[in-house]
């Protein structure tokens, strides 16, 4: 696992327990069948979940983002359904109502496919436009929204209920999230919902996409460790010629190859984590969570296919639940840029001004 | 990590930054010999400054610091542009092992010239039969009264032909079962009567990789290092060196060969940045060195722990491989049909570096035990598969 510093044990332990009592074996397939349990979320809440992020000055416990990455790697290991991750960033950088489940509307999850996931424009306190996919935009009790006004970005915060905000469930292949497509045609926003605009917006979107995207790389990254761990099991009992699996070379050679990515990956994982936490080296953590995120996205595909492969014709099946995993690991891939889209910004930056991280 | 230690290594590392701003950093010549010469002359730049062997004693030469202190100056050298010491048998694979395993008598002869850059070392491991398979090795060892005799022949001896000492694994007990149990961990003088060295031109076009043939070659008694037959631990502890401090050093030297790529591409080529085959080579090569920096932090915390050889070494020689081909092949790429001029200059890249670089990149996956050895060990150690 992920070395965890004697905090990040504190905060682990208790939710490892409380996955371990709560999400029993059917309960989680029962889950992952049909999405996620908002009932699971209150009681993660009532653990203080949303709290551990949010700032104390706003009654949370105030705990740096780079402190709860070790969280969302037990999240992927366990495949966790629900909005966990917004619940941990949000509420850090934006004045959300205490206890209420947020979504993020934003159409920065892809660049290479920007012109075609939409967005929504505001001018003279009117904003109408579409976005193709929110995670969590039906469930959620309020909406974030990232929109181009007049003067740049500006990030709203709506009521998720809110009659002018049309949206459309889409039925998703990622067994652990819910998606919409949100569609306004028109609609005034008040100033209170309005949470930042201009350069201050630009800074806190910049700050909130570099979360999602290293913590959607931890998520990655708990993944691979359950998988690596599942296939070790899986051939070294599964039978063929005589003897277990596990003991024929190319078997070995795949699996040792997962172990590679599954270990590098949570090492990029937690030196980008490091870097961000530490005062010794000042460095670009945009940057940096682009190359976390265009790593996991690649090598977590290559565990998750791996995968697949050692375990045979059973893990091709529904009734086994390889399928979840897969389906997660190519749902997270694609949010917030995947290799391909990440290379070439990563790159583009690199050529342009000289940051070396 | 704790608070005083952080700002240590903050210090160390303005420290280094002040003195590298101030030093002249050499370019380096892509000829051999003439590499070689500059990378000796500026080791010894090094070394007279006290940058060379942070992690060492003071007997042997170095600061008595840790090995975290030697990486953070690496990261530095490679943040300023500036090229690795030569040494790097010597100083990466050899030194460590002797530094542990010697005696205090052969820590203070051998080593500060080995980190002054005065002495090469070559290391005599691989032989024609016994690669991978290097508990095989038949070069023989038999004792004479104070020295051993040796006589064998040894291959893909990295600067042999440049070398002062060679870490010399022979046979000195040839009934042994298991086999790894008779080996021995000679140093031999590179001058000593009886030893022929013969280049061999690898397709990078550097003739590194020598042939070195022992006849009848005496090496004293007291450069035996360890206990006679006890070779085997200290050769996996070379070994396992070799995949943390080498890898540190070849993250140096990569990073640097991206680094002047970017250089030659911003000069010449600033589309460069919009052109997306040109950004995704370069944003590939920055990833996959990362990835290595990343496995270097851990394997550096392990080497100061002294945990000694790990099957996660293995880890650590795949991520190396991986991020010498691949940064190797995603910017040779970048020359088109220009890698067959190798005088070219295409978009500001440098084709014979390039060129050189990524035939380079393609030893990574068969030196210090080929990838497929690695993975074994991975899946039989570290994952706990059953035996072939």
């Amino acid at each position: 696992m992920m070395s965890l510093t004697a905090a990040d044990v504190d905060l682990v332990t208790p939710i490892r327990e409380f996955f371990d009592r709560r999400v029993t074996s059917d309960y989680h397939h029962a889950l992952l069948s049909g999405g996620w349990d908002p009932e699971l979320m209150a009681e993660l809440d009532d653990l203080g979940w949303s709290e551990l992020t949010r700032p104390e000055n706003r009654g949370g416990l105030g705990i740096d983002l780079t402190a709860v990455a070790g969280l969302i790697v037990l999240v992927g290991d366990r495949l966790i359904p629900g909005p966990l991750v917004e619940q941990l960033i949000l509420p850090a950088y934006l004045d959300i109502p205490d206890g209420s489940l947020v979504a993020f509307a934003d159409p920065a999850v892809t660049l290479d496919w920007a012109s075609s996931i939409g967005s929504v424009h505001m001018e003279s306190g009117q904003i109408q436009g579409t976005i193709e996919l929110v995670r969590f935009g039906a469930e959620a009790d309020s909406l974030v929204l990232a929109v181009d006004g007049p003067d740049g970005p500006a990030l709203l915060l709506l009521p998720g209920s809110d009659p002018a905000l049309a949206l459309t469930p889409i039925t998703s292949s990622d067994p652990t999230s819910q998606y919409v497509r949100l569609e306004i045609a028109s609609r005034t926003v008040t100033d209170a919902e309005i949470l930042a605009t201009g350069t201050e917006a630009a800074t806190l979107l910049r700050q909130i996409r570099a979360w999602f995207r290293l913590l959607t790389a931890c998520e990655i990254s708990g993944i691979a460790r359950r998988m690596l761990e599942k296939t070790v099991e899986y051939v070294a009992q599964r039978q063929q010629f005589g003897k277990p699996v596990g003991s024929f070379q190319a078997v070995k050679h795949i699996a040792a190859s997962m172990a590679q990515a599954a270990i590098s990956m949570e090492a990029l994982c937690e030196a980008t984590v490091s870097d961000i936490s530490s005062a010794e080296v000042d460095f670009d953590i945009e940057m940096a969570t682009w190359t976390a995120k265009a790593y996991a996205a690649g090598a977590g595909r290559q565990v998750v296919e791996d995968a697949l492969q050692l375990h045979g014709g059973i893990g091709f099946t529904t009734e086994y639940d390889l399928h979840w995993y897969y389906r997660r690991v190519l749902a997270l891939r694609t949010w917030y840029g995947d290799e391909h889209e990440l290379h070439a910004l990563i790159g583009s930056r690199r050529l342009t001004d000289g940051v070396d991280r | 990590m704790p608070v005083e230690q952080i700002t240590e290594f903050a210090e160390l590392r303005r420290e280094a930054r002040r003195w590298l701003a101030e030093t002249e950093i050499p370019t380096v010549p892509l000829e051999l010999e003439e590499r070689f010469n500059v990378l000796r002359r500026w080791q010894r730049t090094l070394f007279d400054a006290g940058w060379m062997g942070l992690g060492w004693s003071r007997e042997a030469g170095g600061r008595g610091l840790t090995a975290r202190h030697q990486q953070v100056f690496s990261e530095e050298l490679a943040r300023a542009h500036a090229p690795a010491p030569i040494g790097l048998i010597g100083l990466d694979v050899v030194g460590p092992s002797i530094h542990r395993y010697g005696s205090p008598e052969q820590r203070t002869r051998l080593l500060p010239p080995l980190l002054a850059g005065e002495d090469i070392w070559c290391q005599g491991f691989s032989e024609p039969s016994a690669g991978s398979d290097l508990a095989s090795l038949r070069t023989r060892a038999l004792r004479d009264g104070d020295k051993y005799v040796v006589n064998g022949q040894k291959v893909w001896t990295s600067w042999g032909n440049q070398a002062s000492w060679c870490a010399l694994l022979c046979r000195t007990d040839p009934d042994a079962e298991p086999k790894h149990a008779g080996i021995s961990y000679l140093i031999a003088d590179m001058s000593s009567p009886g030893i022929t060295v013969r280049p061999l031109v690898q397709m990078t076009g550097d003739a590194e990789f020598c042939e070195v043939f022992f006849d009848n070659v005496e090496v004293p008694v007291g450069n035996l290092v360890g206990k006679e037959n006890d070779g085997w631990r200290i050769a996996l502890d070379t070994l396992s060196q070799e995949r943390g401090n080498y890898a540190m050093r070849r993250q140096v030297e990569i990073g640097w060969g991206v680094e002047k790529t970017i250089d030659g591409l911003r000069g010449t080529s600033p589309e460069s940045a919009t052109n997306s085959r040109i950004s995704t080579a370069i944003g590939e090569s920055h990833v996959a060195l990362r990835v290595l920096d990343a496995q270097i932090r851990r394997t550096v915390q392990r080497l100061i722990d002294e945990e000694g050889p790990h099957p996660l070494d293995s880890i650590d020689k795949l991520v190396l491989n991986d991020a010498e081909q691949v940064v190797g092949r995603a910017l040779a790429d970048l020359l088109g049909p220009f890698r067959l001029d190798a005088e070219s200059q295409p978009l500001g890249l440098n084709a014979a570096q390039l060129i050189h670089d990524h035939y380079f990149s393609r030893a990574a996956s068969i030196y210090g035990g080929t990838s497929q050895i690695q993975r074994n060990i991975v899946a039989e150690r570290l994952l706990g598969l059953p035996r072939s």
